[in-house]
């Protein structure tokens, strides 16, 4: 411990107090400067750029990252999709032409990586928490000798997801193959979902169960603000 | 700070001027440019490039650079290694490599210098690692052939990731085995044959032959799965999704 004195000594060295005032406005400038060219990037590059692979696009669409989607799925956007990270959709060589369709004000959050080999569809007003899988198949088939021979998944292993209206997915869930989750429901962070979530329900834990269920909400639709 | 004031003003839009502003912000900065019609087989071309380019420039730095320098740090390589970004390797660890693995991204392989043997980290032909994995290898690690491993699962054959490598025990994942997304396996645990660990697990017991196991801790939910000889080959009910009532 003694011999390191003189080490830590150096790595705590700080610039006096009263130069912040002289480093203050760069600290701004910095963040002001690096915004400025995230800006330009996914104004002009990322977000362009995948509109241009999907077959389409509502409008507002927002992207941090340009979105890993080099497969051969169809991919349909609503309006005001806002992606708050890296999103990745793969799909394997299994179908033609997966679904993959995501509705309208669904907020995903970083790193949210999907496998849409069959079909993936999120409804309205849905956040993901980031760090998210949603996967529609395991990517090996179950089958030992199968998985050996390097033999994709048979196709009633994959089974399509559906993530309906108002649906909360907190943060590292992993969503495996065949579960819908119904309208307005939660689902605990971390949670592993093998089963189907009954709408206006909390559910969480690996795997997940239920936890509370919620008041559905009357008609009268809650406001924006 | 006065900026901080105008921003916290304008997000909470407490005049006309300044709900005007925020409209004004959230149109700027929270959009992307309108792709029109006749463009968009371009951009669609260009996303494509964008990708292509990615994928190549990361091919030709794992065959020419990072493929050797890992090579080069392992005890022994077999045939046909293919590498797409370079694996960190902390400690004196010792790594065998069998035919025809593949790593998938970055993984950290750490070891301690205080376990006083040399640990061994061992890999058999065909195994296919994924990306993120982390292995901490204090005393031994083994993976034989044919083991499928996903992205972002931990090794740990001893409890303390830094100085202090207490009462290591090796791990050993049989041939056959497939370990899902984000599992830990901890110390002193072998996975049978074929044995199937699902997302998300924590393995902290042994896990028999050809049974499929999840859960924190994990707990085998299904024997017999996965085609043996002397299993009639049938789905096991236990696996079918139960309802979350």
């Amino acid at each position: 411990m003694k011999k390191n004195r003189k080490s830590q000594a150096a790595a705590c060295w700080r610039l006096p107090v009263w130069t912040a005032r002289i480093f203050r406005p760069f600290y701004y400038l910095h963040f002001a400067v690096a915004d400025f060219f995230r800006w330009i990037y996914r104004v002009f590059y990322a977000g362009p750029l995948f509109e241009g692979r999907c077959s389409s696009v509502g409008r507002g669409f927002y992207t941090m990252k340009i979105p890993d989607a080099t497969s051969q799925c169809n991919m349909t956007l609503g309006d005001d999709v806002a992606f708050l990270g890296h999103v990745g959709v793969g799909s394997g060589r299994v179908f033609d032409a997966p679904a993959f369709s995501i509705g309208n004000r669904v907020t995903l959050g970083p790193t949210v990586f999907f496998t849409a080999s069959k079909e993936v569809r999120i409804g309205d007003d849905v956040r993901i928490g980031g760090g998210s899988r949603i996967m529609d198949s395991d990517g090996h088939p179950r089958d030992t000798a199968a998985r050996v021979a390097d033999m994709p998944p048979p196709a009633d292993e994959i089974k399509s997801i559906h993530i309906g209206s108002k649906v909360d997915i907190g943060r590292k869930s992993i969503i495996l193959k065949g579960v819908t989750i119904g309208e307005g429901a939660q689902v605990g962070v971390n949670s592993v979902v093998v089963a189907n979530v009954p709408a206006y329900t909390v559910v969480a834990g690996n795997p997940a169960r239920l936890v509370s269920r919620k008041q559905a909400p009357s008609t009268a639709a809650v406001g924006n603000e | 700070m006065i900026i901080d004031e105008l921003i916290v003003k304008i997000k909470r839009g407490e005049s006309p001027l300044f709900r005007f502003m925020r409209r004004c912000a959230q149109t700027i900065l929270y959009s992307t440019m309108p792709v029109p019609k006749p463009l968009k087989p371009l951009f669609a071309l260009g996303y494509r490039a964008h990708f292509g380019t990615k994928f190549f420039i990361n091919w030709l730095l794992g065959f020419l650079y990072r493929g050797p320098l890992f090579q080069a740090r392992c005890a022994s390589v077999g045939k046909n290694l293919h590498i797409s970004l370079l694996p960190e390797v902390r400690g004196p660890v010792e790594i065998h490599l069998g035919d025809n693995v593949s790593i998938f991204g970055a993984n950290l392989i750490e070891s301690s210098d205080l376990c006083g043997v040399t640990p061994q980290l061992i890999i058999g032909n065909r195994v296919d690692l994924g990306h993120g994995l982390q292995f901490l290898v204090n005393r031994e690690v083994r993976i034989d052939d044919d083991v499928n491993v996903a992205n972002f699962v931990r090794f740990m054959d001893s409890d303390d990731f830094n100085s202090d490598p207490s009462d290591p025990k090796p791990i050993h994942v049989c041939r056959y085995a497939w370990i899902g997304q984000d599992s830990f396996i901890l110390k002193g645990v072998t996975i049978g044959e074929g044995a199937v660990i699902g997302v998300n697990s924590v393995v902290k017991t042994d896990i028999p032959p050809y049974s499929v196991a999840m859960g924190n801790p994990a707990r085998v939910v299904v024997k017999n799965v996965g085609g043996r000889a002397d299993s009639a080959a049938t789905e096991p009910a236990a696996l079918k999704p139960e309802p979350t009532q």
